[in-house]
């Protein structure tokens, strides 16, 4: 297992669907209209059904991180974080990448912890929409040696 | 803008109790069949008592909440710290108080505590109206 910071994936699409938000919402138990009815989104001001705060995690399902796809021991989720320049919404295209923004070694009680840090943003028209980071937490143990 | 001032609880607090049917369909939404949140050996094998809830369920239903009184409203940042576990089907209990408030943005900590009373996650999202 090898982690650099400056890691990054190729740049990968991602249209979001009105099915797709509405079974999201579904699954984080949100039943905020905004996200089911198109008609009280558009009177909210919104240009379509508006997507959960919490939407881009599953960007990551899209998205082949060459340093993660190796690793055969459990990713804890350490912190999370959602930056929005404009909201996401059904219809919209976003050209994304994630990156390894950040990678810190740490010794925890039970052994060597790595700490990475990752960041996915969404771009539209060459314009950053959103940002998301997500800090991963690997522990070392005998026999998963990191370099 | 509903009208807040610091130190304000923005709703009464929320109990929670996410089940077994709730984290498969979060599962199947997220791709995310990882065993320690689905099968109870491979849980405990992991050092869990059984099998725990994934960190973005909670986050999703913690904002899922506050749509109610912000029905309008657009988040435009939430971030959480995952500091303990949750287990499927414990009691958490989630409260949200206003940190700051000003014209156009309202900043709100989410904290979410497990049924023996140790945080689970602690949380700040911000909303503002659409035209903010």
């Amino acid at each position: 297992m090898s982690f650099k910071a400056g890691m990054t994936s190729d740049f990968f699409y991602v249209t979001v669907k009105h099915q797709d938000i509405q079974n999201f919402a579904r699954s984080i138990q949100n039943k905020n209209p905004l996200h089911f009815d198109v008609h009280k989104a558009k009177n909210a001001g919104f240009p379509n059904l508006l997507a959960p705060p919490t939407y881009p995690i599953l960007f990551w399902q899209i998205a082949k991180l060459d340093w993660l796809d190796q690793l055969d021991v459990p990713l804890i989720h350490g912190e999370q974080k959602f930056n929005y320049i404009k909201p996401i919404v059904a219809g919209d295209t976003y050209i994304c990448k994630i990156y390894l923004k950040e990678v810190k070694k740490k010794q925890g009680s039970t052994g060597l912890l790595w700490i990475l840090k990752h960041v996915l943003e969404g771009y539209q028209n060459d314009e950053l929409s959103f940002t998301s980071e997500t800090t991963l937490i690997i522990r070392e143990f005998q026999g998963n040696e990191v370099d | 803008m509903v009208s807040f001032t610091r130190g304000d609880y923005v709703c009464e607090n929320e109990s929670v109790i996410i089940s077994v049917n709730d984290v498969k369909n979060y599962a199947e939404t997220s791709n995310d069949f990882n065993a320690i949140h689905l099968d109870f050996q491979s849980a405990v094998e992991a050092g869990f008592e059984r099998e725990i809830v994934h960190g973005m369920l909670v986050m999703g239903i913690a904002e899922s909440r506050l749509s109610y009184v912000f029905p309008t409203s657009f988040v435009v940042s939430y971030e959480t710290k995952f500091l303990h576990p949750v287990l499927v089907g414990e009691l958490l209990t989630i409260s949200y108080v206003v940190i700051e408030e000003d014209l156009d943005i309202i900043t709100i900590k989410i904290e979410v505590a497990k049924e023996n009373g140790k945080v689970a996650i602690i949380g700040v999202i911000q909303f503002t109206n659409v035209g903010g």
